[in-house]
This record gives structure tokens, sequence and C-alpha cells, in this order.
């Protein structure tokens, strides 16, 4: 008890020292930015009553009284609009009586008040004083007359502040990223740094606790702990071969006992995270090369030398379609390939061709060029994606397809997370060419990740290779249509329509920044990559595939009620938050049933093929999202828009549920495997 | 089979991680501050932009072509004077040609591209819900190119600043070299707390495993084993050794093989 005590409290500790650090920065920050922000924003306040000044001095020369101008309240709301850091206008009159005062719409309404009250005022209270800073502008007409009236121009002394709470929300963030970014490395090193196998010595010893001797110590080496390990292995072991050598027919009791506490088979090996693990980072890697250029991929396609008779948005366009498009078209041939080649030399290939188109897009100065790469960086990046699958498949064939999955799935949804923001802030400091070395440097790195990978062949013969038939068969697999139809399709649909479409514009509708609906988006992913390994474990464990698909859809469906229903920021983390949890439950149970029910099927397509074509028409599911929810935003506004997609995909959670509800638990997987326990 | 890894390697990991976080909270810092005043430079620069070419456009209004406007050169003299920030101010015709351009004392070679101007134009007068302003940064500093129109709402020219980011990158210096200084002494101090931290859990791992061997009884005092239940797990299999001998025993003194 003492002892997990003091590990809890060196636990809290260490995360108080980590986020009082990075809040004390910010802090030190605020201080030193306060004189400079200050600074400027002076010297942009007067630059803006000057600019005014000069328009409404235009008017007063013409003999027009200061107290008879009109259209002056436009004006400043004109000007309001252009310079968000302003706070107000107002004009006072020669006696210094307010005539007009313009707040700014995103003025709080206890300021507002304040400010209305004491802008005329030549001893304003210290609660102004504590709010605004107040420039005052004579109005003469021309330099020779008297003055006139007075321009009043207010900015926030509290500027620096909004800009700290910022920081403030960017350092969480960037704490998830980081956080992220370590558990993903870890993931990798931790087996390396023995990690793993002191986890899953835990799990021995709790095994052995409790009487179950069918493993062996996991550990080795010559320390407390290997010695400690080996020891126990060494009197398992003498107990094993006591029982073995027992012949059959003979000693009931003593083989009973034997069976009872797993000794009548030989020793089960613990499961080697090495490799999984390896592919989880270069999957991670990956990804990460392309989510770095995501955030300013369409706005630098939109900037290049293309035809005029494209507009910016088609320029956009076609480089992002481009690229998804030959993403989606690989798909169906990975199983083809990876039999042909080998694992590892398609990895190796699929992983070298992205990074070489990465690194080709810094030399493309046509737009034609860009298209190109993407093209081809497409196609590489969707091979390394379908080839990472399959291969993790092939490692998982006995224990834990799932959960497989999950990792898969996990790695690039953290990819997810943590590539846009970084990849934003390289391309802003250090320009775009940068930021595509940065991303082929990350495909390279992938790239001695494949090369270290032994190569995995299948387990089980392979089936019909891809062919028309084999496609046909698919096709009529009603099993495997209902779950992609009902399921799978519109699950993608809703989250790329929601993701690409419904939540920005809904942003933005609300005035809110883009900074607002990167969080969202976050909170979506985050989500995601929380969920997914412990819904693949679980599902693993529980041989259960349908209750998965049909909660996670029906989660999904609330999510989007929720959004629907709702108004506000908050309907939009209700929808983001229970979509991601939604799809995250469903994900990787769906996967390792599709390709089940493929295998079960008497035409007998191959599981590999099956999941190529899976994923194709899966993306193609996603990229109809954002057209179908558009027409219906155009036509139905977004609020019943999203109740729609709920109520389809809740349909289609019970329709999967009634058609396929007794095609559960299939596949035969064995039973648990040790590591399973830990 | 693999070992856990020793001391020192922990250590590395928990500094590095943290140094690294660190280092990222003081990028990003850094990076919002001189975004913070980025924003306010480029909105300066806008405005005076947006001032000459409102001047320019009331010329054009009563049919005077900004090339024969005669007053320009005095306008952008007295944009210049009053703002020490500004670099550049030109005036392009609807080609994307100079017409009027100044420039402050300490630049040289900065006049504005012909072809890109021309690229800026083109988009700008693409269609009629085209922006009418494109603004940019780069090492020059911060870029901004507002459209003139004329009367009826073509694009007839341009405005073309160029504003000193000067400001934003010092305040940028200023915190890296800062909060880097903090950064550097926070993870002194978290390297000291860890080494700390992982003396103590080695050592009193190592005074458990001793009273666990100097332990002549069946070992299962779970004290000072929080997570790996090692006492526990020894018990059990000591007891199940207990229990094979007996089973054995009894078979022998029936006779049994």
């Amino acid at each position: 008890m003492k002892a997990r005590l003091l590990v809890a409290l060196m636990g809290l500790m260490a995360s108080l020292l980590v986020f009082g650090s990075v809040l004390a920065l910010a802090a030190l920050a605020r201080d030193m930015g306060t004189v400079r922000v200050t600074d400027v924003l002076q010297g942009n306040t007067q630059a803006i009553a000057t600019a005014l000044r000069i328009r409404l001095d235009r008017a007063l020369s013409l003999g027009i009284p200061v107290t008879d101008l009109v259209g002056v309240e436009p004006v400043f709301l004109e000007h309001l609009g252009r310079h968000r850091e302003v706070s107000f206008f107002a004009m006072l009159d020669s006696q210094g009586n307010a005539l007009t005062f313009t707040p700014s719409p995103a003025l709080a309404p206890g300021h507002h008040d304040l400010a209305m009250a004491e802008v005329a005022s030549q001893n304003p209270s210290p609660a102004f004083n504590a709010a605004f800073q107040a420039v005052r502008t004579p109005l003469r007409g021309s330099e020779q007359s008297d003055i006139q009236g007075w321009l009043v121009t207010g900015y926030p002394v509290n500027y620096i502040d909004q800009q700290v709470n910022a920081v403030v929300m960017d350092l969480l963030v960037a704490m998830l990223i980081a956080t992220v970014l370590v558990i993903e490395i870890m993931r990798y090193a931790g087996p390396r740094l023995g990690v793993g196998p002191l986890w899953q010595f835990r799990a021995f010893l709790k095994q052995v606790q409790h009487g179950h001797l069918h493993a062996l110590s996991p550990l080795a080496g010559a320390g407390r702990w290997g010695q400690a390990g080996q020891a126990m292995s060494r009197r398992i072991q003498a107990l094993r071969q006591s029982v073995q050598a027992l012949p059959q027919g003979v000693s009931e009791d003593r083989l009973a006992w034997g069976k009872t506490h797993g000794l009548l088979n030989p020793a089960a090996p613990w499961l080697h995270t090495a490799q999984p693990s390896r592919l989880r980072l270069m999957v991670f890697l990956t990804v990460l090369s392309d989510e770095l250029v995501r955030p300013f991929m369409a706005v630098h396609a939109s900037q290049m030398d293309g035809p005029l008779a494209l507009s910016v948005q088609a320029l956009a366009g076609i480089a992002l379609t481009s690229f998804l498009f030959t993403w989606a078209l690989s798909q169906p041939l990975g199983a083809a390939l990876l039999r042909r080649y080998g694992s590892r030399r398609c990895l190796m290939s699929a992983t070298a061709c992205v990074a070489l188109a990465m690194w080709a897009t810094v030399w493309s100065q046509q737009w034609v060029l860009l298209v190109v790469c993407r093209a081809v960086t497409g196609a590489a990046f969707g091979f390394v994606l379908i080839f990472s699958q399959t291969a993790m498949l092939r490692l998982s064939r006995d224990h834990g397809r799932a959960r497989a999955m999950a990792d898969f799935v996990g790695a690039v949804v953290a990819a997810g997370i943590c590539g846009p923001v970084i990849g934003g802030l390289m391309s802003v400091k250090l320009g775009v060419s940068t930021t595509f070395v940065a991303s082929g440097l990350c495909a390279a790195a992938a790239w001695v990740l494949a090369a270290q990978q032994a190569a995995i062949p299948s387990a089980v013969a392979p089936g019909p290779p891809l062919s028309w038939a084999s496609l046909a068969a698919l096709l009529r697999n009603r099993r495997l249509m209902t779950l992609l139809l009902c399921s799978a399709i519109p699950g993608k649909l809703a989250a790329t329509a929601v993701l690409l479409l419904v939540v920005p514009l809904a942003v933005a509708d609300m005035g809110e920044s883009a900074s607002l609906t990167g969080r969202l988006l976050l909170l979506y992913f985050l989500a995601f990559w929380l969920v997914s390994g412990w819904a693949g474990r679980w599902s693993d464990a529980r041989q259960n595939r349908v209750s998965f698909v049909v909660v996670g859809g029906l989660l999904s469906a609330l999510g989007c009620w929720a959004g629907g229903s709702g108004h506000g920021a908050w309907s939009l983390v209700a929808l983001c938050g229970l979509l991601g949890l939604g799809q995250a439950w469903l994900s990787s149970a769906q996967i390792v049933w599709a390709t089940q029910l493929a295998e079960q099927d008497p035409a007998g397509t191959d599981g590999e093929v099956a999941l190529g074509i899976y994923r194709l028409l899966e993306r193609m599911g996603g990229a109809l999202g954002p057209v179908v929810v558009a027409f219906l935003m155009g036509t139905q506004g977004a609020q019943a828009s999203l109740t729609a997609l709920g109520i389809a995909l809740a349909a289609g959670s019970l329709i999967t549920l009634i058609a396929l509800g007794r095609a559960n638990a299939l596949g035969g997987e064995p039973g648990r495997h040790p590591s399973d326990r830990s | 089979m693999p070992a856990p890894a020793g001391l020192l390697t922990w250590m590395t990991v928990a500094v590095t991680s943290f140094a690294a976080l660190l280092f990222c909270a003081t990028l990003l810092i850094s990076l919002r501050l001189e975004k913070a005043l980025t924003d306010l430079v480029q909105d300066r620069a806008v405005l005076i932009a947006r001032q000459l070419a409102d001047s320019v456009e009331g010329g054009l209004r009563v049919g005077i072509r900004p090339e024969d406007q005669t007053e320009n050169a005095r306008k952008i003299d007295g944009l210049m004077d009053r703002d020490a920030g500004v670099l550049l101010i030109a005036l392009l015709d609807g080609r994307g040609q100079t017409l009027v351009q100044r420039m402050a004392g300490t630049v040289v070679g900065q006049k504005p591209d012909p072809v890109t101007a021309q690229r800026h134009l083109a988009r700008m007068s693409g269609s009629p819900t085209a922006a009418d302003r494109v603004s940019w940064s780069d090492a020059r500093g911060i870029q901004v190119v507002i459209s003139v129109k004329d009367a009826t709402g073509l694009v007839s020219g341009a405005v073309w600043v160029v504003y000193s980011l000067q400001a934003p990158q010092s305040a940028f210096n200023q915190s890296i070299q800062r909060l880097g200084g903090w950064s550097v002494a926070l993870s002194a101090g978290f390297a000291v707390l860890v080494l700390a931290g992982l003396a103590l859990v080695r050592r009193a791992t190592e005074q458990a495993f001793q009273k666990l061997a100097a332990s002549t009884a069946a070992p299962s005092d779970s004290r000072g084993w929080p997570i790996f239940p090692l006492p526990q797990a020894l018990g059990t299999l000591g007891r199940l050794e207990a229990q094979w001998a007996e089973l054995c025993a009894k078979a022998d003194s029936r006779g049994r093989p």
C-alpha cells in the first residue's frame, strides 16, 4: 500500500511538473509579449485613426458640421470588420459629447456598456482603463481650422491575454500530440527497451499466481528479473516433464491435475511484438508524411501556374482528387502484388515511391506536374496501406485479428492527430518546400523499417487471384454486401461528410475561427484513437463482431442526431465525439468480419483479395459523402441533413443486426493467447 | 528473449521526452507570439495599401487613369514618411507594370515582379466574386497586393506594399532564447527528479529481492511488490510442487508406476 502510494505520488508530481512547466512558459511569454504587442497595437490604432480622420476631414472641409455628418456608422463598421484588434469607434463633438458610438460585434456585453458610458469622459474610471486604451484624434477639416470634433478609437488592453488563452489551448493540443507521438514511438521502442517483455512477465506472474502454468517466463538476461523468471521457468518445465512422462491410461488423477494446470501441452510461446510494432510505426510514418502536407496542399495547388480556364477551387480540387483517386484504385491490387513479390519487397517499393514522389513535389513548379506527383503519391500511399493491413492480418492469423486491425487503424489516426498541426507549423515557419522534404524523410524512415521487416508469408494457401470472376463472387455474397451497404459505406459516407463539410461550414456559420474546426476534428480522431484499440481487443476476446458493428453504428447515429437536433458548439462536440466513438467501436470488427464473410463464402474468395475490394468500395463511399450531404444541405439545411444521416445509420445498423445477427463468431479463432491476458 | 532496459536508458527516454515537450511548447508559444504580431503588422500593411487604393479609385471614378494621376507619388511619399516599417509601395497598371514606386532607403533590388503581378491581377479580376486582395509573407517581408477598380468594377491596376517583418521576427527570436533557456533549466531539474525517483525504485526493488531471497518460509508476503506479484507466484508454484509430490507419493504407495 505504501509502495503504491509512493508510485502514485511520484506520478502526480511528474504530471504537475510537466503541466506546471508548460504553463510557466506561457506566463513568461505573456510578460514578454505584452510590451511588444501593445506597442504594435498602439501604432496600428493610430494609423487606423489617421486613415479615418482623413476621410472625415475631407467631409468637414466641405463645410459640413460634424453634427450633420451622415453615413459615419457604416464607415466605422466597415473598419471594425477589417481591423479586428479595434474594440470601438466613437465620434465626439467639439464639446466632447458623444455623437456616434460603434462597438465591435465581438465586444462582450459588459465591456460594451462600459465603453459606451465612458467613451466621452475626460477622466475615465479605473474599470475602463483596465479594459481599454483610447486614442483621441482631433477632427479639423483642414490644418488651419479649429477642432470641430474628436474621433475616439479604442483597443483592448488584454489583447495579449486573448493570445495567451489561444496559446494555452495550443499547448494542450501540443501536449496531446506529444503524448500520441511518444506512445507511437514507445510501441516500437517498447519491446526494445524491455517494456513489452516486462508487462508480459507481470502477466506470467499473475498466471502462475492463479495456478496456470501453460507459459514460461518471457524474460531473459542476467538481471534480477531475468534470473527470477528463469528460475521459475526451470521449475515449471520440471513439473511439465514429470506430467508428460506419465504413460497414458494410468494415473488419471495426476493427468487431470496436469491438465488443470496447463502442463499437458508444450509451453505456449509469448507473442513477439517486434514485427507488428515495426509495421505499425511504418504505417504511422507513411501516413504522417501525407498528413504533414495536408494543411496547405489545397492552397499550394491553387497558387500554382495552371490553366487559366480553371478556377482556383478547381486547381485545388483536381490535385486533391488525383491523390484520392489513385489511392482508391490501388486497393484491389494489393493482394496480387504481395503474392507475386512478397511483403518485404512490396513495402520497400511502395514506401520508396512515397518518399521520391514527395521530394519530386518540391520541384513541381507547374500545376500539371504537381497533379502527376500527387497521383503517384496517392497510388504508392494506397499500396503501403493495403500491404500493411494484409501483412498485419497475416501476422495475427491465429490470435487477435481485430486487435491487429485496431493497431493499423490506430496508427493511421495517430498520424491524423499529429500531422496536420506539425505540418501547418512547419509550412509557416520553414516553408512549403522544407515541409515536403520532411514529409519525404518520414516516408524514407518508413522505407528503412520496411527493409528491416522480414517477409511475411500467408499462413493459408492463397485462394483465387483478383479477377472479374472473384469480383462477381464478392458482389454476389449477400452477407458481405449487406455489411458493406448497410454499415461500412454509410459510416464512411457520414464520417467524411461530417468532417470535411458539415463541421467546417457549421463553424463558419457560427462566426468562429478555423481553429475551432481543427479542435472539433481533433476530438473525432482522439475518440477514435483512444477507443479503437480497446474495441479490437474486446471483439477478439468475445469472438463477437456483430454487436460491435451494430453498437458502433447506433452510436454514430446518435452523434448525427445530437448534431442535427442541437445548436451551437456543444452540439458539434457531441456530433464529433459520438461519431468518433461509434466509428472506432465498429472499425476493426467490421474489417475483420468482412474478410471472414468473404472466406466463408462457398465461392471461396480469398480474404486478402476481399480486403482490397472492400477498401475500394469503402473509399468510393467516402468520396460520395461530401457530394451527397452537400446536396442534402442545399435542399434541406444542415440540421435536417444530419438527422437524415442519423436515421440512415440507425436503419443500416438494425438491418445488419437482423440480416447478419446469426452469422457471428466466425472464423473459429483459437483460444486466448497468454499475451491476450496482459 | 529480451531483457529490461537499464536505469540510464529509462532516464534518457524520460528526460528526452520532457525536453522535447518543452521545446515544442517553446516553439509553439514563440510562433503564436510571432503570429499575433505578424497579423497586426499585416493589418497595417493592408491599411496603407487600401489608403492608396482608395485614393487612386477616387481618381478613376472621375475618369482619370492611374498613370495620369499626378498626386500619387506625393501620397506614396506621405505614407512612407508616416510609417518607418514600410519597405516598398508601388502602384501598378492593369498589365502589372510599375507606374510609381518608392522604396525605403535600406532596401535594395526589391521591385515588384511583373509576372507575379500579372498572375495576381488575373486572379483578382477572374470573376466578380474573386478576392480583391492577396497577401503573403516571405523573406522580404509581408507582401500585400490590393486591386484598384474603376467605376464599373473592372480591375485597372493594383497597389503593392511590402512591410517589414522585423518586429515579429525579433519577438520570435527573443522568445525562443528566453523560453529556450528556461526549458533547459526545467529539463535539468526534471532529470534530477527522475534520477532520484528511479534510484529509489531500484533500491526498493533490491531490498525486496534480498528479503525474498533471505526468507526461508513459503514466500507470500506481497509488501514491497505493488506491481509484480513475484512472492505470490512463487508461493503458488511451491504449493503446486508440493501437491505434485504428494500425488506421486500416493501413487507410489499403491504400487502404480
